[in-house]
């Protein structure tokens, strides 16, 4: 049976040279559907104005679809839309909290030596960073937490799925252990939002951020789910229009969270596509994409550790801890893994992730000068995965 | 007064005598107004031309205000104080309960969209003595309750405890979110003698909320618009009575026992209407035997706005009918919106996972409809919630 979600997505259609495309590169970023796609137009024909200034019709159409957008992204992860704030994308949400946090040179923030960089230069920037060690298939070892929290640990960050093993993390255990010693959590959902049902007040995490370009919205818009008791101790960062209450030359008054951290002129279009594109994920339910997600992610696994001297991340970790995503590196003599990426879009149609995947750290640690990554998602199926297979096959 | 009004040119003159029956007769002659009229053109085209608009205003006899919010629905009026206050009051007075309640030393709130819209007028946080107009508490700052905070839920307890007022004026959902906030909080509230629930639709978990954290308050819808007046007070059997002296009021038959609400005011100096339909459906009652004089019509209740309402093969359903569909099938929710979905529709339900609700509304519309949990629902520009909305 053809994936009844594949013809959602225009993109999808395309050729290269006369190829059709089979797309394995959905954590770098995702395809939008059409919906998504009519969205951002529809603003620009039938709305087009500033938000949250406007008096006249469209003002008051532009806002309230943006703050709708705010709404569906409250509703997708169990948060009331006080607590979303809307950035230019995950990286921009680390920022914030760092910045927000008034970390100095000794405080500590804690995560594990495999986080990707967003994830990572913004605390080594601002505090003094503590890793959590990663085995050799560079999967954190998660119990090393508490021993790395000390007095003056300010944070514990990681990702919910690593954008590099495809795994997901214990970040309920690891947020209860945070919390017993008193230390708030950031969560990374940049890989996990789009595959796995995500309740915030269930895992009870302080922060959470993901870009909505990787959950078929488009670019240039992030969230930042903040906890409602935790504005309290983020400071103020980006100011300008759109946050004051009452500028006067005597004294001035911040608005209430969340609009107090989005100084100037939002990427309105972005925030609507990012609404039409939880509607979307949530209409295709998230059940069931996770469940997708899990059986392409075992496929991906099981395919491509038998390739011969395929070294594949995380494979030791049970299927339903995993997402479609999975990394290895292949030995073919003479060729990098970025060489190999090339090669599969170039000769076949298939476009996957070859280098570092913004995980420097990760690939020292492991002494692996780069890999391949093979990421699915909903319009993917058993097939694409086969191609990618064979192909590789071929070549080793 | 048709020859004096731009809007009316044209229309062909009251007649003389005051009979009703051919003053009914005039009136359904002539076209019906909506919305989009008043807006074009506005102030000029509903002044008449032997009022001096510039001077009153100077004077502070009339001010322009705005009012709703949804493209459609957004508007401008002409409000003259002195013909609200007492038109208003007096459609208070109809009820019992209220009219016993408004002493001298009556000490009154008022929980709707805020005083100022923040974002527009930039005046910052008000402080209760900015906020007390009239003797009146404006307790709400916030152009959108869905981000009243912690904080903001428990100041305006706060004050509505300390000022413990015997009469409240509410938007129903603003007080029902109050009430859950205070229930949830274990907070006790001051018991108001009653309050008049206006603004927009009343839903049956408003009420709900109203009844579980204020047994005792006698709440009573009042109905109109801003730029109508109040047309209709709720007495003490749930009825609502025509607030006959201020407005003539035509009730078009829509079908299904429903009728469509055509104003024309009375006595008003600025902004008459003639035959203005106002956008909602209400449905008749046969009477009420409250002791009320029998001046004109009685209603049932306020079925929502004409737009909102629901075609189908079925017939058509009102926002309070589908309220009935979706409260009725499940009473832990404590807010919903319908949204029109490319096959069918999608039912956002805040409190709840709208599982029982969604199955009652498919069975009930013959479509299919996707229950979606939501913590929250947001409310149009204009601060009120939407019942129904397009895709
Ligand atoms: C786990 C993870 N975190 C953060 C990011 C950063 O996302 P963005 O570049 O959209 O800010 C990515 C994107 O690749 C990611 O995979
Ligand atoms: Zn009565």
């Amino acid at each position: 049976m053809p994936n009844k979600f594949k013809a959602d997505f225009p993109l999808l259609s395309r050729d290269v040279d006369g190829m059709p495309i089979t797309y394995l590169d959905s954590a770098s970023t995702t395809p939008k559907p059409r919906a998504v796609i009519d969205a951002v137009t529809r603003y620009y024909t039938e709305m087009g104005a500033n938000v949250h200034r406007g008096v006249h019709p469209l003002g008051e159409s532009s806002t309230t679809a943006y703050e709708r957008a705010r709404h569906a992204v409250a509703a997708l992860i169990g948060a009331s839309p006080q607590e979303i704030v809307f950035t230019r994308n995950a990286t921009e949400s680390f920022n914030l909290v760092a910045q927000g946090l008034g970390l100095s040179s000794d405080d500590e923030v804690v995560f594990p030596a495999s986080e990707h960089h967003s994830n990572y230069m913004p605390w080594r920037l601002k505090a003094k960073t503590v890793l959590v060690d990663i085995d050799d298939e560079a999967v954190p070892r998660y119990q090393q937490l508490k021993e790395r929290l000390t007095p003056r640990t300010r944070l514990v960050t990681l990702a919910h799925v690593s954008n590099v093993t495809g795994v997901v993390a214990p970040v309920e255990e690891w947020i209860a252990i945070a919390h017993a010693a008193g230390v708030p959590v950031m969560v990374d959902a940049s890989q996990s939002v789009s595959h796995l049902p995500i309740d915030v007040r269930k895992l009870d995490c302080d922060f959470l951020a993901f870009s909505s370009h990787k959950i078929f919205g488009p670019s240039g818009v992030g969230v930042l789910y903040v906890r409602k008791d935790r504005f309290e101790t983020l400071q103020l960062w980006n100011v300008g229009g759109g946050m004051v209450n009452y500028h006067g030359e005597d004294r001035y008054e911040v608005r209430e969270a969340p609009f107090r951290y989005e100084a100037g002129t939002p990427n309105i279009e972005g925030a609507i596509g990012l609404g039409a594109a939880i509607e979307y994920v949530r209409a295709a339910k998230m059940d069931d994409i996770g469940k997708h997600s899990r059986a392409l992610g075992a496929q991906l696994v099981e395919g491509l550790s038998a390739l011969p001297g395929a070294r594949v991340l995380g494979a030791h970790v049970p299927s339903d801890k995993r997402v479609a995503l999975c990394t290895m590196s292949l030995p073919v003599p003479s060729m990098t893994q970025a060489n190999i990426a090339r090669l599969l879009a170039d000769s076949h149609g298939i476009l996957v992730s070859g280098g570092f995947h913004c995980a420097h750290i990760l690939h020292h640690r492991i002494q692996l000068d780069g890999t391949l990554r093979a990421s699915a998602h909903l319009f993917n199926d058993e097939e694409d995965i086969e191609r990618l297979i064979g192909a590789l096959r071929d070549l080793v | 007064m048709a020859a004096e009004v731009p809007l009316y040119a044209g229309r062909t003159a009251a007649p003389a005598s005051d009979d009703p029956e051919a003053v009914a007769a005039w009136l359904a002659s002539l076209p019906t107004i909506g919305k989009r009229e008043l807006r074009r053109g506005f102030p000029k085209s509903i002044v008449r031309t032997t009022c001096d608009l510039k001077e009153a205003m100077q004077k502070g006899l009339v001010e322009i205000i705005a009012t709703s919010g949804t493209t459609e629905n957004r508007l401008q009026v002409l409000w003259e104080w002195s013909w609200w206050d007492p038109q208003e009051r007096e459609a208070m007075r109809l009820n019992p309960i209220v009219r016993g309640a408004m002493a001298a030393s009556f000490k009154e709130a008022v929980l709707t969209t805020p005083v100022c819209g923040g974002a527009t007028c930039h005046i910052g946080t008000l402080s209760r003595a900015e906020r007390t107009i009239d003797g009146m508490l404006f307790l709400n700052q916030a152009a959108d309750p869905t981000h009243w905070t912690d904080a903001e839920l428990t100041r305006m307890l706060d004050e509505w405890n300390d000022l413990g007022p015997d009469g409240v004026e509410a938007d129903p959902q603003y007080l029902g979110a109050l009430c859950r906030h205070a229930m949830r909080r274990g907070v006790t509230m001051h018991s108001p003698t009653f309050a008049t629930l206006t603004y927009e639709q009343t839903t049956r978990a408003s009420i709900r909320a109203m009844k579980a954290a204020l047994p005792t308050m006698g709440a009573f819808n009042l109905y109109g618009a801003t730029e109508a007046g109040v047309l209709f007070m709720e007495c003490d059997k749930g009825r609502l009575h025509h607030n006959a002296r201020h407005s003539h009021v035509e009730l078009l038959d829509a079908g299904g026992g429903l009728a469509r609400v055509v104003v024309t005011t009375l006595g008003r100096t600025w902004m008459p209407l003639l035959r203005y339909d106002i956008g909602d459906l209400v449905r008749l009652a046969d009477g009420c035997d409250c002791g009320l004089p029998d001046e004109g019509y009685v209603l049932s209740r306020i079925e929502g706005r004409a737009n909102d309402a629901v075609a189908t093969p079925r017939g058509l359903f009102t926002p309070a009918m589908l309220d009935d569909i979706v409260d009725g099938a499940d009473s832990a929710l404590e807010q919903w919106q319908l949204q029109g979905a490319a096959d069918g529709f999608l039912l956002h339900v805040v409190g709840s996972d709208g599982v029982q609700s969604a199955t009652a509304l498919a069975a009930a519309l013959g479509t299919t409809v996707e229950p979606r949990a939501t913590a929250t629902i947001l409310p149009e520009a204009s601060g009120k919630y939407r019942m129904v909305r397009p895709q």
